[in-house]
């Protein structure tokens, strides 16, 4: 993953990942394991409000339980009457979807300078020229209505759809 | 499996949505092959509760990451994670709650454009603010099909 994918897999801006990396002494690798440790780290930062070197630790302790899924208790006072409920299940349900997100959609712009716009038609129109954008097909499929665009790109959608699945 | 019956099901269960993405550049004439839907959420906590309720019909799971893990549709999900990039029995979905460079479902709405097919109206993202939310993603593959939507937008009759 690059680290802007990381931060999104951990819910996290970047910001927060790379100060995250120096308070806890950590060099990230960007793996997935790492993405649902410091994204249990976050959340328990965040929402339970513990200092980032405890919520390592509850994490360790959480990640490192028997169970996988269901509730987990860690984090239990000395004498047993204070404790934190990970909802895992939860947490891996969450945990995937920001995953999912992070690989699918990648992460933020980067930084750099942004590309001129085209300011008048014919700029526009000779820069898509240039680029290898088909004006006339483009011309074409603007003579079809935006049911019969939309037709044909579900048919076309099917088709990947269809290649993607054969053995 | 296809974008008709995905359009149909969110309007039969009266999600509020607006599509971006590529489908929205499909409706304005855009040539490019694109394979799932992408839509803007209203983020009301009966629209979303509509809509996971519907995602979770269709057994929605985060896409490219491998099964069986833990996974709730529900409406907790979205608000631990507001963008989701899901499968479906019925084919790809991407739903946000944001749109870089656009910014939230009433931002989205008000530049959107309703159309019809599918035998259904819906709205679609227009076409600047479809060039405008490329742009901000800033990814590789956004950035490649800008040159084609600002043609589509000269192209436009004024």
């Amino acid at each position: 993953m690059t680290r802007s994918q990381f931060a999104t897999a951990v819910m996290a801006p970047e910001k927060w990942v790379e100060n995250a990396a120096r308070l806890l002494n950590r060099k990230f690798r960007y793996t997935r394991e790492e993405s649902v440790w410091l994204g249990l780290v976050r959340e328990l930062n965040l929402e339970v409000g513990l200092p980032l070197s405890r919520a390592a630790e509850v994490a360790d302790e959480a990640l490192g339980s028997v169970r996988e899924e269901g509730d987990v208790v860690v984090g239990q006072s000395e004498g047993s009457s204070a404790a934190i409920v990970i909802d895992m299940s939860r947490f891996r349900s969450s945990h995937g979807a920001a995953l999912s997100a992070a690989l699918t959609l990648g992460g933020a712009r980067r930084r750099g300078r942004r590309r001129v716009q085209a300011r008048r038609k014919t700029a526009a129109l000779d820069k898509a020229s240039r680029y290898g954008v088909d004006l006339d097909l483009l011309r074409e499929g603007l003579k079809l209505t935006v049911a019969e665009r939309m037709q044909r790109a579900d048919e076309n959608a099917q088709f990947v759809r269809a290649m993607r699945t054969r053995k | 499996m296809s974008f008709a019956t995905i359009l149909s099901g969110l309007r039969e269960n009266d999600v509020k949505f607006v599509v971006v993405g590529g489908l929205a550049g499909t409706a304005h004439g855009s040539r490019r092959v694109t394979d799932d839907v992408d839509i803007c959420y209203e983020t009301s906590s009966a629209n979303t509760e509509r809509l996971a309720a519907t995602l979770s019909k269709w057994n929605a799971y985060p896409r490219g990451i491998e099964p069986d893990l833990p996974f709730f549709m529900d409406a907790r999900q979205f608000r631990a994670t507001p963008i989701m990039t899901l499968t479906t029995r019925e084919g790809f979905i991407d739903v946000l709650d944001v749109v870089k460079g656009v910014g939230g479902y009433t931002d989205c709405h008000r530049r959107s454009t309703e159309v019809e097919a599918f035998d259904l109206r819906f709205r679609v993202l227009d076409l600047p603010a479809l060039i405008d939310a490329k742009r901000a993603t800033g990814r590789p593959k956004d950035i490649d099909q800008l040159p084609e939507l600002e043609a589509l937008l000269a192209l436009r009759p004024a």
